[in-house]
């Protein structure tokens, strides 16, 4: 048969085609409202050219075949219509398909003759699940046709006629009676009686013929949901919430070019049914194109409110959760438990237990076409065009938003851009038919934007599970516990039986292909409200990964080939078991599992049963490491599947779930923080890409077994096929997906010296050494390393210590050298750590840091040898030697000699900076010095006379200024950056400005009165004096107060400070009181009595004039003398409860009373 | 952003648009001109479904607005033939490449550009000029596609 022969028909395409050819029986469907799925079926029934929804046969002779179900890339509908075509007898080149849409004659069948409640497309059901039921349609339309050939030419009996391709022939001489064509009309009204399958061997079941539905996909004229338009349809997007589990609170104004806002219900929302969830987005209505209304939706303002639980979706928080669960959750024991898996594992010794805890994490379905539908919405009816694989549900959602009754709802299927289970939900249809409902009258196609698609997704649940196995003395496994923490949507949806077991968190375990002993499984509910979803081969895409891993880890921990291991668990006679073996049998072949893989790759292999006990076995051939990453360059895959209707389309679909499953497995997972899905768009979310794809070869076997499912049962092996290659590869083993997220242990890429003595110090490059927790010589443990970095480690070879590897450990794994360390007899070599400073002129003493520096014989500067002290075991010191030139250092002791990475520079290091000249040459404290020079930039510090300025900035690689520091002297400015220090010829002048006498107090009293002097430039003063008298005492307290006691022999005048810079005398004089004498001070009384450091205590007495100071139970206070019987003072930090004394030359004063300073 | 008019053509036919000079020219094909053959994936040049041919260059559509096209010659995949006579439809549908589909206009634009460019691919050179999105798991059969309309298998 050749490519492209036959069409899909999609309903535009159908109506042409059907009138094109004249005279034709049926009435297609044209993409515009009132012309649906429906309707044709009225028009095909009174055209009278249908036998039943399924078969419609035109007077061209071509056959019009509906399909069902959701055709969403696995092929259904073209192996469905294989069967049909089979039993009708029609030729293949003849079929046309029809995408059938809600209409409940299209109802999952329950058996051959009964058709269920609904209209759904999942659980690799499509062809399995319709087979029975179509081959009676076929084979009752076919004898219709013979029956009808009877009836119009009554002589030639049933019994003499037969149908072969597309006409009705008499058996006896071959000749032709009539066509389809002609049969039909006739044929509607027939009741056969003796209606009979086509026997093998068949002409189209099991031929690979060409998909129905690949011509249209080829040049663009498929018609997807986001593809639909209508007369007159308007563009709507939808604001979906930021978080998952977010209501709207308020909405802001419509952006313009908006023709509707439409509060709608939340998308992602777990469905309760006959409930439509809160009002959880806000749809907009445009007159643009889609792209206008997503950009509407993103503009316009909405506040959200969340739910009581949004902020616990949040990754870290849920992992913890998961933790608790696992180890004090109450757990339900799914069924069936065999024999006892706990004493088993009780009674097995330590070393034939084996457990792993797995993780698996929250994976989006990521379908290429966003979610989308179109609708039309009046008054009394309803029409949806959408890509669902629900049409039942769909329409009941549509009659909960509506109102109307189910009988109004119409629903076209579209070809679906991916289903993936994501389209099992109505979410996205709900909210389209509620924006339709404000538009009633007009056709509303509503996208979501690929954002709003991963953020409000139904995830497929994330699981942590551990699993024990127990083995007997031969490696053969006795016990397997698994108990599984993991939430559930059926629970979420109410739909969960209290104290029995959500299947899908343990599907693939408590039905697992093997035979164990002893088997319990059991499940730990975690209600957290992450919204769930079915996702290719649900439960088993993470089951199947935890056990085959496990699997793999006792193959490994018992030295068996894990193949062996598997047909050992299957050898039962059981006739599934057998059919195993067979898979296993044929993988062993057809992976060349015997022969060793080329170098740098090695495979793991997984298999399991699901979907109507198909059986699949995965062989993955994989290279790289974890801190490059992995590469799965090919798959061998084997699948019984009981009976292959089109094995080129069994194949893709093994080659689709691979891929999906491969990058799951190596880079998907969905992560929340506060409720916020992180990752929104394929830039984050990582999918394969042709290059990461790797060769496929399925082998298929024909076991005659009942048909099982097709589209999912290849995904399961493929995580833990790649996961046990790695732990071949690496060592590794992989037990929390994705790969990507595997810890990278560290790589030691060379060290040096590469052998030496026990002692000897080796400097170990690489990666990942932060955090090294162990360091190991051929095994034996250093007791000493230390981390100098990520990529450098210095470990000390160990007593004990023996010729092999070195490894390094941290809590991301172990790396081990690819070369052998040699440990030698003998005295280490000296180790040499760092040296400062890093050059000098000859004469300049060297500290030089490291090991084994105690027997050092000899140091040497580029080769000159120095005289050296040794310090310690650690350091020692050693001086330039006159003649030495720029180069390494070398130490040598009796071991050998070890030398220095890096040179000392003899002389002025050339990247030290030099001091030119400085501008101006001379200021006080605080003015600015602009300085030049070179090699300025990077510059440490600038000193005045080796006094560092707290101000410097540098200006250019050529000039710095600097302020002139307080305490600076006059002397030369040096310049300091890491390479060395560049000094100044000549000396900077420190000015000392002159001091200024602007106020002092008090202005009058007797000799020995302190005077408190006010004024600028109070520094370096050298001299106070009063009257041209010195005074004897003077205290500077700051650059602008002095205090200074009036001394002996002062006579009434002004009052002058002198520094080096000059004198400053007071415009006003200073009096002497007469004669007077004064006396010791006395307190009379103070005021307050008590309060905390930092209170104003006033002192009341006499002869307070000329007091030197005022403590606080022996502690000093400021103070102030404000007349002769009165003193303001602060109480002192620290001082102890007691009491007050007030001291002046002539004597001390105490207080009677204790001040309370609330101390002691 | 303003409105503007702008002429350009589509698979051989000349057209005017009206329409923000902003918007991608991937909606201005999808919901302007009815060519919904070019597929929006993530409008982020991630995916590559919208890929189309500009003057002869490949293009993600929905980077280029439609003020860049002024002028310019658009092929589509509507544009790759009527009839399905073009070398790579046929080696598809030989090859049974596409399952859902959604990405393959894409994959076939691409896959033009290559063979205009390299007529005998390496696996290399397909490994790198075919970086579109397939969330089916095409892959391999993508890559006898090419081979085969390359007339290498
Ligand atoms: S839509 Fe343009 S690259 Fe994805
Ligand atoms: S065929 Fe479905 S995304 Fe490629």
């Amino acid at each position: 048969m050749s490519a492209g022969t036959n069409k899909a028909v999609s309903r535009r395409g159908f109506l042409k085609s059907m009138l094109g050819a004249g005279g034709a029986l049926v009435v297609g469907v044209e993409l515009v409202p009132g012309l649906s799925w429906t309707n044709a079926a009225a028009a095909v029934a009174t055209a009278g050219g249908s036998l039943g929804v399924y078969v419609t046969i035109g007077a061209d002779e071509t056959v019009t075949l509906t399909y069902p179900g959701a055709e969403m890339g696995q092929g259904a509908s073209t192996g469905l219509a294989q069967i049909l075509a089979e039993e009708l007898m029609v030729d293949w080149s003849s079929v046309r398909l029809l995408l059938g849409g809600y209409d409940p004659q299209l109802n999952r069948p329950t058996n051959g003759t009964t058709l269920g409640t609904s209209q759904s497309t999942g659980g690799s059901n499509s062809v399995r699940g319709y087979h029975d039921y179509l081959r009676n349609v076929g084979a009752t339309a076919r004898q219709k046709l013979i029956w009808a050939a009877n009836s119009l030419n009554p002589s030639i009996p049933v019994s003499d006629l037969k149908a072969v391709n597309g006409t009705v022939v008499r058996i006896s001489d071959g000749s032709l009676v009539a066509t389809y064509g002609a049969l039909a009309a006739t044929a509607v009204t027939m009741t056969p009686n003796d209606v009979a399958w086509v026997q093998p061997p068949y002409r189209i079941i099991g031929q690979s013929v060409p998909r129905l539905d690949l011509p249209s996909k080829v040049n663009g004229s498929a018609v997807y949901g986001i593809d639909i338009r209508l007369p007159g349809m308007l563009y709507a997007s939808v604001k979906q919430a930021p978080k998952v589990g977010q209501t709207v609170g308020t909405i802001g104004a419509a952006p313009s070019g908006v023709l509707a806002v439409v509060p709608v219900p939340a998308a992602s929302r777990p469905v309760v049914s006959g409930a439509l969830p809160p009002i959880g987005g806000v749809g907009v209505v445009t007159n643009s194109t889609t792209w206008g209304a997503i950009q509407a939706a993103r503009s316009i303002a909405v506040t959200w409110v969340d739910e009581a639980y949004t902020a616990n979706l949040d990754t870290a928080l849920m992992k913890t959760r998961a933790a608790g669960l696992m180890s004090s959750g109450t757990a339900v024991t799914a069924s069936p438990k065999v024999g006892d898996a706990d004493a088993a594992l009780v009674a097995a010794p330590a070393n034939q237990r084996y457990s792993g805890t797995y993780s698996v994490p929250y994976l989006a379905h990521a379908t290429m076409e966003p979610m989308n539908a179109t609708v039309l919405v009046t008054d009394a009816s309803c029409e949806i065009w959408a890509p669902t694989q629900v049409q039942t549900k769909a329409a009941e959602a549509a009659a909960l938003v509506t109102g109307l009754p189910l009988s109004a709802i119409k629903v076209n299927t579209t070809y679906l851009g991916g289903g993936n289970g994501r389209r099992l939900q109505v979410d996205f249809i709900i909210q389209a038919v509620a924006i339709a409902k404000a538009m009633k009258g007009t056709p509303i196609k509503t996208v979501w934007s690929r954002e709003d698609d991963f953020t409000h997704d139904y995830f497929r649940p994330a699981s942590l599970t551990k699993i024990d196995a127990a083995v007997d003395g031969s490696g053969a496994i006795t016990a397997i516990k698994a108990r599984v923490v993991c939430p559930s949507s059926k629970y979420q949806t109410g739909t969960l039986t209290s104290g029995t077991v959500d299947s899908s968190a343990v599907d693939g375990l408590v039905n697992a292909l093997y035979n164990f002993p002893n088997k319990t499984v059991e499940w730990v509910l975690d209600t957290i409200e992450v919204p769930l979803g079915s996702w290719r081969s649900v439960g088993n895409s993470q089951n199947c990964f935890f056990l085959e891993s496990l699997l793999d880890e006792v193959a490994i921990g018992t030295n068996q080939d894990p193949i062996a291991l598997r047909r050992s668990l299957l050898n039962s006679g059981t006739p599934t078991h057998l059919r195993a073996l067979a898979v296993l049998n044929a993988l062993v072949t057809a992976s060349n599992w015997n022969t060793a893989p080329v170098s740098g790759r090695a495979r793991g292999m997984a298999m399991s049963m699901s979907f109507g006990d198909t059986i699949v076995g995965e062989v993955a051939e994989v290279s790289g490491s974890v801190a490059s990453g992995f590469k799965v360059h090919n798959v061998t895959v084997v699948i019984d599947c009981g009976l292959a209707v089109n094995p080129g389309m069994v194949k893709a679909q093994i080659e689709s779930a691979v891929d999906q499953g491969l990058a799951a497995a190596m880079w998907q997972g969905q992560t929340f923080v506060t409720g916020t899905p992180q990752k929104r768009n394929f830039d984050t979310y990582r999918m394969a890409r042709l290059r990461e794809a790797p060769a496929i070869n399925t082998v298929i076997i024909d076991s005659g077994a009942k048909l099982g499912g097709v589209g999912e049962p290849g995904l399961p092996p493929i995580a833990p096929a790649i996961a046990n290659a790695i732990a071949r590869l690496t060592g590794i083993r992989a037990r929390n997906l994705p790969l990507s997220t595997m810890p990278v242990p560290p790589v030691i890429s060379s060290f040096t010296p590469s052998s030496g003595p026990v002692g000897t110090v080796v400097t170990l490059t690489g990666t990942g050494f932060t955090g090294a927790t162990a360091v190991t010589f051929n095994g034996v443990a250093a007791t000493s390393f230390t981390v100098a970095s990520a990529t450098q480690l210095v470990a000390t070879v160990p007593a004990g210590a023996t010729t092999g590897k070195i490894a390094v450990t941290t809590a991301d794994g172990t790396g081990t050298s690819a070369n052998s360390y040699s440990v030698t007899t003998g005295i280490p070599l000296p180790f040499l750590a760092s040296f400062t400073p890093a050059s000098g002129p000859a004469g300049t003493l060297v500290t030089i840091n490291g090991s084994n520096l105690t027997g050092t014989t000899a140091v040497k500067f580029n080769g000159a040898t120095a005289a050296f002290t040794v310090v310690s075991a650690t350091q020692l010191t050693a001086t330039v030697p006159a003649g030495a030139t720029t180069g390494k250092i070398s130490v040598t002791n009796p071991g050998g000699t070890t030398t220095t990475t890096a040179s000392f520079t003899v002389g002025l290091n050339p990247l030290a900076p030099t001091v030119s000249g400085f501008s101006p040459t001379s200021g006080a404290v605080g003015s600015t010095v602009t300085i030049t020079g070179s090699k300025f930039t990077g510059t440490t510090a600038v000193r005045f006379n080796g006094v560092a300025a707290t101000v410097f900035t540098v200006v250019s690689d050529t000039q710095v200024m600097a302020t002139v520091p307080v305490g600076a002297t006059s002397g030369k400015i040096s310049v300091t950056n890491a390479s060395g220090t560049g000094t100044s010829s000549s000396s900077y002048t420190v000015t000392v400005p002159v001091p200024t006498v602007s106020s002092f107090t008090p202005t009058s009293g007797p000799i020995g009165t302190v005077v408190t002097i006010n004024g600028t430039n109070f520094v370096g003063v050298t001299a106070v004096k009063f009257n041209g008298k010195t005074a004897t005492s003077f205290t500077v307290v700051s650059a602008t107060q002095i205090t200074a006691t009036v001394p002996t022999g002062t006579t009434t005048g002004k009052v002058s400070v002198t520094n080096s810079g000059g004198t400053g005398t007071s415009s006003a004089s200073f009096t002497v009181t007469s004669g007077s004498t004064a006396g010791a001070p006395t307190i009379s009384s103070f005021t307050p009595s008590s309060g905390r450091a930092g209170t104003s205590v006033t002192l009341t007495g006499t002869n307070f004039t000329g007091t030197t100071s005022v403590k606080f139970n022996g502690t000093a206070a400021t103070f102030t003398v404000v007349s002769s019987t009165k003193i303001t003072t602060t109480v002192p930090a620290g001082a102890p409860k007691g009491s007050i004394s007030v001291t002046n030359p002539y004597g001390t004063a105490t207080s009677r009373d204790a001040y309370d300073t609330g101390i002691g | 952003m303003a409105n503007v008019n702008v002429s350009l053509t589509v698979n051989g036919q000349q057209r005017t648009v009206s329409a923000d000079s902003g918007e991608p020219l991937l909606w201005v094909l999808r919901d302007r001109l009815g060519l919904t053959g070019t597929k929006y994936g993530c409008g982020i040049e991630q995916c590559r479904a919208c890929s189309v041919l500009i003057n002869g260059q490949l293009e993600k559509a929905c980077d280029v607005d439609l003020s860049e096209v002024a002028g310019r010659s658009i092929t589509t995949i509507e544009g790759l033939s009527p009839d399905l006579s073009n070398k790579l439809q046929q080696a598809w549908i030989t090859e049974q490449v596409p399952q859902c589909g959604y990405c393959q206009s894409g994959m076939l634009m691409a896959a033009t550009a290559l063979l205009a460019s390299t007529p005998k691919p390496t696996d290399a050179q397909i490994d790198s000029a075919i970086n579109n999105i397939c969330a089916c798991g095409t892959y391999a059969r993508v890559r006898l596609g090419i081979k085969r309309a390359a007339g290498m298998l």
